[in-house]
């Protein structure tokens, strides 16, 4: 038995997230390791129509003989605070990240840290000082100093996690 | 624990109704028996393209469900075949 894990960023518009082996009978844990609920199904899978997959929970393909796609419902960066990280960030560790500045941001707001691939999503839980935001949980990738932080709105960007092999 | 089962007939067309889970955590096997792919979704717009796959035969496990998702499913299965079941088990709370 062999097995291969991979993150992948789910966004508005449908990624593959898993492409079964074509030798051997596949399988696959397909596990949202996001914030928000993502969506699985075919190549045409939306936020309204796929298997809803809420945050930390999983589902098992003991025969994965399909390509899987996800969506979620995207995100919008609402501009009303921004800074970058002034520490690089660890994925699974750091929930309380360095920035320059903690203007115009509260507890409670949305933020996205980082861009592209691996931009995802956290809530402020509070700020302890000028320069800290605290996280409601540690981000899920590694993130370089200068990577942005900004505020967003609608946000239901995800990460997939599959585990997948053959037997 | 509390163990519920219960069967679909799948149809052609739209989406058929499969479940509304309940507000609890639940971990739930699907099984497809319906003689086609069968896909799952969360609305009655499910289609063979937009769903998620369960080949016949086969069975998916999702655990750790609910806690204020969208739960209701729905099944369509692939060429609207009529015949067959696609029937699941409920597993509440954990």
């Amino acid at each position: 038995m062999t097995s291969r894990s991979i993150y992948t960023p789910v966004g508005a518009a449908p990624v593959q997230v898993y492409t079964p082996a074509t030798v051997g009978t596949p399988h696959v844990v397909v596990y949202n390791n996001g914030p928000a609920t993502v969506y699985l199904g075919g190549a045409g899978v939306t936020s309204t129509s796929g298997l809803a997959l809420p945050p930390r929970t999983e589902v098992n393909f003991s025969n994965g003989v399909n390509a899987i796609y996800a969506a979620a419902g995207g995100v919008t960066v609402s501009g009303t605070a921004t800074t970058n990280l002034t520490a690089a960030a660890t994925g699974g560790l750091t929930s309380n990240i360095s920035v320059g500045t903690t203007a115009n941001f509260a507890a409670g707001n949305l933020v996205q840290v980082g861009t592209a691939n691996t931009a995802e999503v956290g809530t402020i839980a509070s700020i302890p000082d000028s320069t800290h935001l605290t996280l409601a949980a540690a981000v899920v990738y590694d993130h370089r100093a200068g990577a942005t932080v900004a505020t967003v709105t609608g946000a239901s960007t995800g990460t997939v996690k599959t585990v997948a092999g053959t037997s | 624990m509390a163990v519920i089962t219960n069967v679909a007939t799948p149809a052609s067309g739209g989406g058929v109704f499969l479940l509304s889970a309940p507000g609890d955590v639940y971990d739930l096997v699907i099984s497809n028996n319906a003689g086609q792919t069968a896909f799952l979704g969360t609305s009655s717009r499910v289609t063979s393209s937009n769903g998620c796959p369960i080949p016949n035969g086969q069975s998916i496990k999702l655990t750790g469900q609910g806690a204020g998702s969208t739960t209701d499913l729905y099944v369509v299965v692939a060429g609207g075949a009529a015949s067959g079941t696609v029937g699941y088990v409920l597993t509440t709370p954990r």
